[in-house]
């Protein structure tokens, strides 16, 4: 008994002596900053890439209006939408009161990826004469046209180009671009050219007829006289689909294609790229709180793989290289 | 051609010159030598270790001289030994006694009574056995010498002095070869003082000389009165020799003497380390002074176990992922990537450092024990430590509340401490459990105190340690079988 007695005192003390414990040195990152490389089958809104989406939209421009006549709105740079008188339903029932319109021209390929709307038609490229949103609210609640009524906008536009036509994009408001794709409006919206000589230099431009509010696009499928190729990006592994967008940007084309991502390849990847062309290649990210910005530029061809390397950057500088496009 | 000729003379003169090393080399060198002189601490090492030898040395002679002063004892043991053998015919020559006192009771009826008395000595009463078999001692130790004791105390010892008798028993025989009585005690008695002189003879101790003439009593507890020196029934004066290991878990209490400028630094430090507690381990050796004082010296090991935490917001951090792939483009056009990138993210870092402080003294108790070592004894123990070397492992904050780790190197910056901490004090109390005749096993609550601070002179702040804690070991003796204090 005394044995184990001293037995167990002795080993307790062996224990005590050599219980050590090592020191350490954890980090634990801020909410939102948690690095997130993993490559994911299914982008949801608490992906990286989607906030990143969000924090570049830009604002609309909002203006109040009488909707008992007819109303334009202009601006200096040749931008008017005309909303003809009794054209707005509430409920069923004609608007009586002001209303609430907000609307942006879009014009610069940089402002396609800010506000993620590619121009992209069933993974065919477009080339857009320019993209206008309108969005009508009366008292906070969405006002809809009376039938047979359309709204006409009228922008101008240096590169007129022939065989234009109206595309409705499929959501209403901004969201990701991933899945962004613009539709070929059926409902009997048209879009002609208009030049106004009288002045030096002479304006020019569309004139769209919509019978639909949100994103509507002038646009045509690209041609370039070129085959159609599929090209593809590598990004360091710190880059996944779940935290990077990828574009491409034509140099002499109104057009933007947005990449997808491939889980199993760790690529990404656009189809019908016109080859021979030349682009830019443009990867923005954010990883955790880290804003990163790649720019390749390159030539479309056959096998494409352009290996794009980010470097650190912050949402201002990215938005204000995206205005330069 | 004259030229020449000079040339060559030089040229054999240079020969075997040598240019020697650059003078900056000799700087570096001269440096180097200073630095690994290691200071003043160098030179006290060797000083320790001196005294260490010192206190070993000294209980090494101690124990030494204790045997050899004992030579005698060794007779005596032996001797010892022989009356234990003779022993064995007590119970005869009890019988013989017996016949004895019922010839006395026929002769006068005071003497009757005395020898009764005699006659009804407990059987587990070794020393009052002793007087017995001493008388059979008689008829030997009366062949063995010739020296007359005039001793007073004969009749203070021997109950049978009034009436005066003298004995001889053949031992051998184990049996009575005569009886006779006698009024004068130097007559009468020859063969107890011859006892009592061989006794005497082999006590090279005045002392023990003395205790040996008084009476012998059951559990003769050694009173204050008593010579420490003084011999106990089972054998000669104590002379021990215990090794002690031991364990103990320490608490420690931590003292901060500062100016007022580094009141906060020293706020800043309480709240961020914590005490875990330390522990201590050593072995010693034990060396009885006399009876009951013990010089103690050995190697003590303590380490103070310390935990500083610290927690720092929005606090960037740079993550490096390398990629390598390889993409095959086409068959015999493939794509190598091997690439760096840095990530960056902000957050929280919790950091924790468990410090280690680490002690290796020689402590040099002073102790004093009492109590019944066969039940509990105790100790009351006291005296210097002396620090030999320190050691540290760990963080702590420096005035801009970083951590930077400690070091011994010299300077005023927090982190700077001590290679030696010198003289500390150390007491305790510690209680004695006998398991069997070598062993024991202690429980020794205890506390230290280092003069010095752990830090530096020039340290902006001093931090001292006051440490406690119960030692929990074994002690065993190395000189077993000899006489131990009662």
């Amino acid at each position: 008994m005394k044995k184990n007695i001293i037995k167990l005192s002795f080993s307790l003390l062996i224990l005590f002596v050599f219980s050590c414990k090592k020191d350490s040195n954890v980090f634990v990152p801020n909410n939102g900053e948690q690095l997130d490389s993993a490559w994911s089958s299914n982008i949801t809104s608490s992906n990286q890439v989607l906030i990143l989406s969000k924090n570049l939209e830009s604002s609309f421009t909002a203006q109040l209006l009488t909707s008992a006549v007819d109303t334009i709105i202009s601006s200096s740079s040749g931008f008017q939408i005309i909303f003809p008188s009794g054209s707005f339903l509430l409920n069923g029932a004609a608007v009586t009161q002001n209303i609430k319109v907000e609307y942006k021209l879009i014009q610069n390929k940089g402002d396609f990826i800010n506000y993620g709307i590619p121009t992209v038609s069933n993974r065919i490229p477009l080339e857009s004469g320019g993209a206008l949103f309108i969005r009508i609210t009366s008292n906070g609640q969405p006002v809809t046209l009376s039938s047979n009524k359309k709204i006409l906008i009228r922008f101008t536009d240096t590169n007129l180009k022939q065989d234009m036509q109206v595309y409705y994009g499929n959501e209403l408001t901004v969201t990701n671009s991933l899945n962004y794709n613009w539709v070929l409006a059926t409902d009997g919206s048209n879009v002609k050219l208009w030049e106004y000589t009288n002045v030096t230099p002479a304006l020019k431009g569309y004139l769209v007829e919509t019978l639909k509010q949100g994103w509507v696009n002038v646009n045509k499928v690209l041609e370039t006289g070129q085959p159609k190729v599929e090209i593809k990006t590598v990004l360091p592994d710190l880059f996944s689909n779940a935290n990077t967008a990828v574009y491409v940007v034509f140099k002499n084309y109104r057009s933007v294609v947005q990449l997808s991502g491939n889980l199993s390849t760790r690529t990404f990847s656009a189809p019908n790229i016109p080859s021979n062309q030349s682009v830019k290649m443009i990867s923005i990210s954010k990883v955790g709180g880290s804003y990163y910005l790649g720019v390749k530029e390159e030539i479309t061809a056959t096998n494409m793989v352009s290996f794009i390397k980010p470097e650190l950057s912050s949402l201002a500088s990215i938005q204000a290289y995206l205005k330069t496009l | 051609m004259t030229d020449k000729l000079f040339d060559d003379f030089v040229k054999d003169k240079l020969k075997s010159y040598d240019s020697g090393a650059p003078m900056h080399v000799w700087e570096r060198i001269r440096e180097k030598d200073k630095s690994d002189k290691k200071g003043f601490f160098f030179f006290r090492r060797y000083f320790l270790t001196g005294i260490a030898l010192l206190a070993l040395t000294g209980i090494a002679y101690l124990t030494w001289n204790a045997v050899s002063n004992n030579k005698n004892v060794k007779d005596y043991s032996t001797k010892n030994e022989k009356i234990k053998i003779q022993q064995e015919n007590k119970n005869q020559n009890s019988t013989e006694i017996n016949k004895i006192q019922k010839a006395q009771n026929i002769n006068t009826g005071t003497e009757k009574e005395e020898i009764g008395k005699a006659s009804n000595i407990p059987a587990d009463n070794q020393l009052q056995t002793e007087n017995v078999e001493n008388k059979n001692n008689i008829s030997t130790s009366v062949n063995t010498s010739t020296a007359v004791i005039k001793d007073s105390d004969l009749k203070y010892r021997n109950k049978f002095n009034q009436t005066v008798f003298n004995k001889r028993v053949n031992n051998k025989q184990s049996s009575i070869t005569f009886i006779t009585e006698d009024k004068n005690p130097d007559l009468v008695m020859p063969s107890v003082k011859t006892v009592v002189k061989e006794w005497a003879l082999n006590f090279t101790d005045p002392a023990a000389f003395k205790f040996s003439k008084r009476n012998f009593n059951i559990g003769n507890v050694p009173q204050p009165n008593n010579k420490p020196s003084c011999p106990t029934i089972s054998g000669p004066r104590r002379n021990d020799l215990y090794i002690e290991v031991y364990g103990s878990p320490d608490y420690t209490l931590r003292s901060f003497s500062n100016t007022s400028a580094f009141n906060g630094y020293v706020a800043q430090r309480k709240t961020t380390e914590d005490n875990r507690n330390g522990f201590s381990t050593g072995v010693r050796i034990a060396k009885n002074i006399n009876e009951k004082m013990l010089l103690k010296a050995g190697f003590n090991y303590s380490q103070i176990n310390e935990r500083l935490r610290v927690i720092n917001e929005n606090e960037k951090q740079l993550t490096q992922i390398i990629t390598i792939r390889t993409i095959i483009r086409a068959p015999g056009d493939t794509l190598f990537i091997r690439d760096t990138t840095y990530f960056e993210q902000t957050g929280t870092r919790y950091r924790t450092f468990y410090n280690r402080y680490r002690f290796i003294d020689l402590p040099i108790m002073f102790s004093y024990e009492f109590g019944n070592p066969d039940l509990l004894s105790f100790a009351i123990n006291a005296g210097p430590v002396i620090n030999i070397a320190s050691f540290y492992k760990g963080s702590i904050l420096d005035t801009g509340y970083n951590p930077v780790q400690i070091t011994t190197a010299k300077g005023s910056a927090a982190n700077n401490w001590r290679h030696n901490i010198g003289i500390g004090f150390m007491g305790s109390i510690a209680v004695y459990k006998r398991m069997n005749e070598r062993l024991q096993v202690f429980a020794e609550p205890y506390f230290r105190y280092n003069f010095k601070p752990v830090t530096q002179n020039s340290n902006v702040v001093n931090q001292r340690y006051f440490i406690s804690g119960m030692q929990l070991g074994l002690r065993y003796n190395l000189h077993n079988e000899r006489q131990r204090f009662r």
